[in-house]
């Protein structure tokens, strides 16, 4: 389950929807009280933070993240349009795994969020899934049927 | 007859030392006569002597060499007049150094702006005035012969600091320091910037959606039933960006 606090209803919709179709399962939230009310029912794999947020900004979600014991081991990426160096260095000083400025490539975003998953062993990678003559190789992204390798879309994998 | 010359010779030597002597005087009063009015000459005001008419030509070139002193007199204290009602006056500080480093003039506002007394530090080291590191940079490099500047800042205000050297005959022999105040300069461009990264803010969360949006329609991560709902989103988000960039 991956967390996403983002105060832009577009940006979060856009950030969740992609994560579902990308395999992930994600949740959106447009403040800090939201989402410690959702965190407290559940515990995310993974949190994104945006950090300019009406109420408790992203930074201050971020040390109270990494001040619990309980939430402190949660890989945070930061996604903000703070872009200056500066800025970068704060957050990942304050505890950010990673950190990504507005606007961003929402599919660097989606395999940012892979890696970061993977690094935290938080999803069991590579996967080769066989089903008969339908092989589906997920870690090469490849697709064969009786050895004859077909094209897949992204979308299509997932359904595989 | 030796005798006789004997006899005549004292009177002989005492006739020559008395004509001697008095052709010394005679001659003294004479010379003295010639030269005493030209020595009582009024050399300040030459044509109101009396004298001998031989010497009225020298006397007319005295004159007129006196007028040209007198004029270049009057112009040069009329420029150094000119020169301290200027650099007085003006904002911009100013330093002269000699080829040796040494301060050979401040004006006002440099020494305001050094916070130093200027009768003090006229005939000392430029860096005796101010050790800056920008301060080092622009002396160094017009003692070089380059024209050098560099940004100096004093208790929260900001200094350009312009050094250029001073040439006679391809050598140098000194340099002069122009010290501008560019506070107000400085605020405005860090009051620019402030509200360019303002702006670039506000136009980078709709650009996000439109980019992120289309980005996820063109690799085919949409369900075909999500399509005119996100593309209505793009058009929203573009609206909204049209409208920012009209408010600017």
């Amino acid at each position: 389950m991956i967390y996403y606090v983002e105060d832009d209803n577009n940006i979060r919709d856009l950030v969740v929807y992609t994560l579902d179709q990308s395999g992930f399962e994600a949740k959106g939230f447009k403040s800090s009280t939201e989402f410690h009310d959702a965190s407290d029912k559940q515990i995310p794999d993974l949190i994104l933070l945006d950090i300019m947020l009406p109420g408790d900004d992203g930074l201050s979600i971020l040390k109270s993240l990494k001040a619990s014991k309980k939430t402190a081991e949660i890989p945070v990426i930061m996604v903000t349009a703070k872009s200056t160096e500066f800025d970068k260095i704060i957050g990942l000083d304050s505890g950010a795994d990673d950190y990504i400025v507005k606007p961003f490539g929402v599919m660097e975003l989606v395999a940012r969020v892979r890696a970061l998953m993977r690094r935290t062993n938080r999803i069991s990678t590579p996967e080769i899934i066989e089903e008969g003559d339908l092989v589906v190789d997920r870690e090469k992204r490849k697709v064969t049927i009786c050895d004859k390798e077909i094209f897949c879309e992204f979308l299509k994998l997932k359904v595989a | 007859m030796i005798g006789l010359l004997a006899d005549i010779l004292p009177i002989l030597i005492i006739i020559i030392l008395s004509i001697a002597v008095l052709s010394f005087v005679i001659s003294r009063y004479m010379a003295r006569q010639i030269t005493s009015p030209i020595n009582a000459l009024d050399l300040d005001s030459p044509f109101n002597n009396d004298i001998y008419d031989e010497l009225s030509p020298l006397l007319t070139r005295i004159e007129k060499q006196n007028k040209n002193i007198k004029n270049q007199m009057n112009e040069i204290t009329e420029k150094q007049r000119n020169f301290n009602v200027v650099t007085e006056n003006m904002r911009e500080g100013l330093i002269l150094i000699s080829a040796k480093g040494n301060i050979l003039f401040i004006n006002r506002s440099a020494s305001k702006i050094f916070r130093i007394d200027i009768n003090k530090f006229i005939g000392s080291h430029i860096l005796t005035i101010n050790r800056s590191q920008s301060m080092h940079k622009v002396f160094e490099g017009a003692m070089n012969g380059v024209d050098t500047e560099d940004l100096l800042t004093i208790k929260y205000k900001f200094y350009k600091l312009l050094g250029s050297p001073v040439t006679s005959k391809h050598e140098s022999i000194g340099a002069v320091i122009l010290i501008l105040d560019v506070t107000d300069k400085h605020k405005a461009e860090r009051s620019r910037r402030q509200f360019t990264a303002n702006v670039s803010h506000e136009l980078k969360t709709p650009l996000t959606s439109i980019l992120g949006f289309a980005e996820i329609m063109k690799n085919g991560l949409t369900k075909p039933d999500d399509m005119q709902g996100f593309a209505g989103r793009i058009h929203y988000e573009a609206s909204r960006l049209l409208t920012l960039i009209d408010d600017i």
